[in-house]
């Protein structure tokens, strides 16, 4: 009798257990894989653009790699997660967020308020906070509905180029919240816009600059020749390209090699100041006007001209940030609460009028590592 | 032959070891109000002061002829084991009701909120009740077991981690005052049912126990500390806004082409929590038939068993249930009471009857 | 006279059910009649009962055989011809077995026996006996001629290295295959009978030097303790021998390489031999021995290792890989990334079934195939590869019942089980409840019955061995021959005694 019990019990649990209806429903052939989301906000309600997995067109293609197997879906609603839930309406599936590689939210939602927009992002189970996260000036639907020419999944591009960035400076959604909710920091996150016909039949997006914060609004912009001196002073940037101008060579390219970058941060007389010390190294990947011999001096000469540049635009792009746009995206307010401690904690709640008053200033030390492959001219 | 029930100290080691990572995963700073800080250091290290202040009576009751708490409460007299034996059996149904209610609204709101919870629970009590049926010795050696893997596992999803880290997120200790991680830590002593489980278990353990107490207490405390590194460390402020902050970690982990391995962590829990409970209800039932020797081992564990689900299925259907149940005031006093004055009535008691022989003799 | 004799047996023939008639332990009688009289009541009209009559000096005697288990030549020339032509033969019954036992039969095993059920269970076992009118007793002369298999490679335990040698049927065969390789007068041999009706010979075999005398004491009650009719396998005795604990791993093992049964009985283990099967058993077994083979001792240690941790692998990859794949795809598909997830959402759509039920269909036809596989005669049994390679490798993929990852994973799956064909039964059951878990209950249900599989591992303790050591409990001395393979230098320095994994009392057994 207790085996014959035991024997019952067993199916009524695993079926009971599963709630057996709802198990068919998180059957793989039964979920619809959301891509990618980006949130615009028109008339008082959120627009959701939303890119799916298109099964059958998958399908379909087989062989087929260069074909676009996916499909864009628009849904509104007052909240997020209403116009989220506007998705089984057309499809009749449960959404999978699991595979969400990038939400794009533009100005107008971001005016609303990050923290409206993020908060079903990070309280729902589905959903996961590191994915990739990118502001555009524009719309957001225009990002996601993008011609990205072969690419078979738009959304796998637009996560490809915010990665391809700087791993280190990739901004995802939890970078976002930890940031706002952090008291002495500001988030940044980059800003996206459609690639234009420029150059000729170019297609997709391209990263425009870098949008800066107050807490969970945006305040403004840094444009593409400011943003990567931004990842400077980070210390947040490698494998990438500056370019210095000099009069002895024209513009000098050099590859970043190496990035780091330290701040000092306290109280003097009282006042509290913000030294950036710069360290990098490079490789000269370009020199315009290339000497036929590359001496000792004019090594020196390129190295002191990049120092100075880099210390200038990026002292430069420190004013912009806390004195105009008054954002601490370094995290000054946090370094100052770790190195003085009680006078942070007396500013906290008025951190943001202190510190446009924090004396900012910024040394850079350069090495050149390589001049190149070439060092004599070609024609020469 | 079969079913002998002495274990290792090193396998007590193991599972008061998995018992506790179990608890330290499922930390709910929100539930404490409290939150994942650089302020964890001395929080733990408040609670090794206090563990160690509980554990001493219990070890004096120990080195009165390597007996537990029951053995010695029998010495006494059998009305007093009686006691005891219930105070103890209610003590751990109420651990295990807390964590088996606990893992179904981890499951429920992180997880899978379509679980059907009261089948659940079921399954879970089933699992646990044939576990505990298995003996204290099957119990013991599978720990260590899965004390290895948790530690294997969750250290390989750590280290994915390491390029998370962000400086910026780690602030000043006691940057909230002294306060916050003093009240934490009590917190963390009153839901450390591994104590009494010490208090029971110890007649069955060969080896060296204070000794692997103290390795017990060590590893946890490195235990705590590294996963509080990195969820401060990656999660920083976000940590805030979650229910679960060191599931999140694996949320956020990657290795490779593997992202969100949180199916992983959840594995672990799982591991972890069917040990715990298997663990607390073979001592319940161990208890309740001293207090009522005619209970059969397996009746005694059905029974418990039955209650737990009814009991965690009642709590845990309402979140305000559960957080009332994880009332701070609450679970101190029990612990307080189950750890501290139980055995220092013990020890009270016993000097007076030793006095009294002495007197006589 | 022997006719007489059948016909006075008939009027008191025993009643075959009547057990107790078979079981009673009569006395052999002085009257050579009433012998057979008693013999031929025994075996009734069985026409494999042979006697020969002859005259010893004017004194009736009978030679006894069972046909088919003598060898007549030997018989012969051992026993009947020297007794017909021996010269001065006494006169008196009693001095005639006495110089005939002396001096006249050349066999060199030979037995006086006073019980009838000696008698029988000797001549059952291929034995001649020898009745002389006048004594009370008879003469059990050696000379067994039945037919067996001869000794050959063993087919289910396959080895790179080693001995080409496998046991047979014939137990006293078996017996000298251990007996070669353990040339040593501490290695004893046992014997019993087990089995009301077949009567079936056992051999209890170990080391009297190393041996666990505690274990070896409950081996031997236990097997004094079966009462079964017959034993026509060492499957029979195994229930007996095993652990108490219900799990669906055994504790006994089984071994048809008398290298790989001396080498545990070197370890202190008990060995148990039946007759009537190449199967020996060995006990205690432990979970770990699972993933050794005999040959890892003779190869290098780097690469026994490396087989072990393919073995380890394998068995771990054949139970959970199905149960892992359904529990993903169902439940956890973020796990998966997105080139995998594209693939199998993609192939998936197509099928009708739901994941669980697709990996249980595949399995059910792969244990059918394998089954019938096992069984089919071999002259078709190429037409069960080909159904299986067109119908499921190609039909069933191309008709969209199937999908093609799936059959990789039961490919995958099939072919790890194969590896340590030990666990062949545990691992086919095990893998069905992996796939159910999976499917209802994800990550959770797949954990869950994992852990319940270890704590029931960890539960058996036969004969007071813990069946995980040396993993739990930890006996770091054990790793080097357990779980890893040290080199002979390092491992001919401590002899490894099953006494070494007793529990922490220091004795295998209570």
């Amino acid at each position: 009798m207790k085996k014959l019990l035991a024997i019952l019990l067993v199916p009524l649990i695993l079926f009971g257990a599963s709630g057996c209806a709802d198990h068919l429903n998180s059957d793989i052939s039964n979920r619809v894989v959301l891509q990618g989301i980006g949130v615009d906000y028109e008339e008082g309600q959120y627009t959701l653009t939303i890119q799916v997995f298109n099964l059958s067109q998958a399908s379909s293609s087989g062989a087929e790699t260069n074909k676009n197997v996916t499909t864009l879906y628009t849904t509104r609603g007052t909240t997020i997660s209403q116009a989220a839930n506007g998705i089984r309406q057309f499809i009749g599936k449960n959404p999978m967020y699991s595979h969400n590689r990038v939400l794009v939210v533009s100005q107008a939602a971001a005016d609303t308020g990050l923290r409206d927009i993020l908060d079903y992002f990070i309280r729902d189970y589905s959903t996961r906070p590191s994915i990739d996260f990118a502001v555009t000036a524009g719309k957001a639907s225009e990002i996601l509905s993008a011609d990205f020419g072969e690419a078979t999944i738009p959304a796998e591009e637009i996560a490809n180029l915010l990665e391809t960035q700087s791993k280190k400076a990739r901004v995802q959604v939890m970078n976002i919240v930890n940031r706002y909710i952090a008291p002495g920091i500001d988030p940044t996150a980059p800003s996206l816009e459609v690639v234009e016909g420029e150059p000729k039949d170019a297609k997709g997006v391209r990263i425009s600059g870098v949008a800066i914060m107050q807490d969970d609004r945006i305040c403004g912009y840094l444009d593409s020749e400011q943003a990567p001196f931004l990842l400077v002073l980070d210390g947040n940037i490698k494998q990438n390209e500056i370019n210095i101008p000099m009069k002895e060579f024209g513009n000098v390219g050099l590859y970043i090699v190496d990035c780091k970058s330290e701040k000092d941060v306290g109280l003097r007389d009282g006042r509290p100041y913000a030294n950036f010390n710069l360290r990098l190294r490079f490789d000269i990947s370009e020199l315009q006007n290339a000497p036929q011999e590359m001496t000792e001096e004019k090594l020196e000469n390129i190295r002191q001209s990049a120092e100075e540049y880099i210390e200038k635009t990026c002292g430069q792009v420190l004013e912009k940030l806390t004195r105009e746009l008054k954002s601490d995206v370094f995290g000054i307010g946090r370094a100052m609460m770790m190195s003085e401690t009680a006078y942070f904690k007396s500013v906290t709640d008025r951190w943001r009028k202190v510190l446009p008053m924090v004396t900012t200033s910024v040394t850079a030390e350069v090495q050149i590592r390589r001049s190149g492959h070439e060092s004599v001219e070609i024609n020469a | 032959m079969e079913g002998i029930s002495k274990i290792r100290s090193t396998q007590l080691f193991c599972l008061l070891f998995v018992s506790r990572i179990i608890t330290a995963l499922m930390l709910m700073p929100a539930m404490e109000r409290s939150a994942i800080t650089v302020d964890m250091l001395p929080r733990v290290l408040f609670w090794d002061v206090l563990a160690f202040l509980c554990i001493l009576p219990i070890f004096r009751l120990y080195d009165h002829g390597k007996s537990g708490i029951l053995d010695y409460a029998q010495v006494i007299s059998p009305a007093v084991c009686k006691i005891v034996a219930v105070l103890l059996t209610l003590y751990f149904l109420f651990a295990n009701i807390n964590l088996i209610s606990g893992f179904e609204v981890f499951s429920t709101t992180v997880v899978f909120p379509e679980l059907n919870s009261i089948l659940f629970l079921i399954l879970f009590a089933v699992v646990c009740g044939y576990i505990a049926s298995l003996g204290l010795e099957a119990v013991a050696r599978a720990s260590s077991v899965v004390a290895v893997l948790a530690v294997v596992i969750v250290g390989l999803l750590l280290i994915t981690l390491i390029p998370q880290v962000r400086k910026f997120n780690f602030t000043p200790l006691f940057y909230d005052g002294v306060q916050v991680p003093i009240t934490a830590a009590l917190r963390s002593i009153a839901n450390t049912t591994e104590i009494a489980a010490i208090a029971v278990v110890l007649p069955h353990v060969t080896g060296r126990v204070k000794r692997i107490y103290a390795a017990w207490a060590g590893g946890i405390t490195v235990w705590i500390i590294v996963l509080s590194f990195f969820a401060v460390g990656a999660l920083g402020a976000f940590a805030t806004t979650q229910l679960f902050p060191f599931y999140t970690l694996a949320e956020i982990a990657s290795a490779g082409i593997f992202q969100r391995l949180d199916s992983v962590m959840t594995s672990v829990w799982v591991a972890c929590a069917v040990i715990k409970s298997g663990f607390l209800i073979y001592l319940a039932s161990d208890c309740v038939r001293r207090a009522i020797p005619k209970l059969g081992k397996n009746t005694s564990i059905l029974l418990l068993s039955a209650v737990t689900v009814g009991c965690a299925a009642f709590i845990s259907l309402d979140e305000q249930r559960y957080v009332q149940m994880n009332n701070y005031t609450l679970s101190l006093i029990i612990f307080a009471v189950i750890v501290l004055v139980m055995p220092l009535t013990l020890l009270l008691l016993g000097a007076i009857r030793r006095r009294r022989k002495g007197e006589e003799g | 006279m022997f006719e007489s004799i059948k016909r006075a047996m008939k009027k008191s023939l025993i009643p075959e059910d009547d057990l107790g008639a078979k079981k009673e332990n009569k006395t052999i009688m002085a009257s050579l009649r009433e012998n057979m009289v008693y013999l031929y009541g025994q075996f009734g009209t069985s026409s494999d009962f042979m006697v020969r009559e002859i005259t010893i000096a004017d004194i009736p005697a009978a030679v006894v055989t069972c046909e088919g288990m003598v060898d007549k030549d030997l018989l012969a020339r051992s026993v009947v011809e020297p007794i017909l032509l021996a010269e001065h033969m006494p006169r008196r019954a009693g001095d005639q077995l006495d110089y005939i036992r002396a001096q006249v039969v050349t066999n060199v095993d030979a037995k006086d026996v006073y019980q009838f059920s000696q008698a029988i269970e000797l001549l059952l076992s291929g034995f001649a006996l020898l009745f002389i009118d006048g004594v009370a007793c008879c003469e059990a002369y050696g000379v067994q001629g039945y037919p067996t298999r001869s000794i050959e490679d063993s087919e289910t335990q396959a080895q790179e290295r080693g001995p080409r040698e496998g046991f047979v049927e014939a137990i006293k065969m078996n017996m000298t295959l251990v007996r070669r390789r353990l040339k040593t007068p501490q290695a004893r041999f046992e014997m019993m009978t087990l089995g009301s009706s077949s009567n079936t010979q056992v051999c209890i075999c170990y080391m009297s030097d190393r041996v666990d005398t505690a274990i070896l004491d409950q081996v031997k009650r236990r097997l004094a303790d079966i009462k079964l009719d017959i034993v026509m396998e060492s499957g029979y005795v195994q229930p007996f021998l095993d652990t108490s604990v219900k799990s669906m791993f055994t504790a006994v093992g089984v071994i048809e390489r008398p290298d790989s049964f001396c080498a545990k009985l070197s370890e202190g283990k008990v060995g148990v031999l039946v007759d009537g099967t190449p199967f020996a058993l060995v006990v205690p077994y432990l979970f770990i021995e699972n993933f050794h083979s005999p040959d890892d001792y003779a190869m290098r240690p780097y690469y026994a290792v490396f087989l072990r941790f393919i073995k380890l692998i394998s068995f771990f990859i054949s139970i959970f890989l199905p149960g892992l794949y359904v529990a993903i795809a169902t439940f956890h598909q973020e796990l998966l990334p997105e080139s995998v997830l594209y693939d199998i959402v993609s192939t998936h759509a197509r099928t009708p079934l739901p994941i669980m039920l697709e990996a249980v269909l595949i399995h059910l036809i792969y244990e059918i195939m394998r089954e019938a596989g096992l069984r089919i005669p071999k002259q078709m049994g190429h037409a069960v590869s080909i159904i299986g390679a067109i119908v499921i490798g190609d039909a069933a993929v191309s008709a969209g019942v199937i999908a093609p990852p799936m059959l990789i994973i039961v490919a995958i799956s099939a072919i790890t089980s194969y590896v340590t064909p030990a666990l062949f039964e545990p691992i086919s059951i095990l893998r069905f409840l992996f796939i159910f878990a999976g499917g209802f209950l994800g990550f959770y249900g797949l954990v869950m019955l994992g852990v319940i599989v270890l704590v029931n591992l960890c539960a058996i303790n036969p004969y007071g061995i813990p069946y995980m050591s040396p993993i739990s409990p930890y006996y770091k001395s054990a790793l080097r021959d357990m779980v890893y393979r040290a080199g002979w230098k390092n491992l001919s320095k401590h002899k490894m005694v099953i006494q070494d994994f007793g529990t922490q009392h220091g004795k295998a057994v209570r």
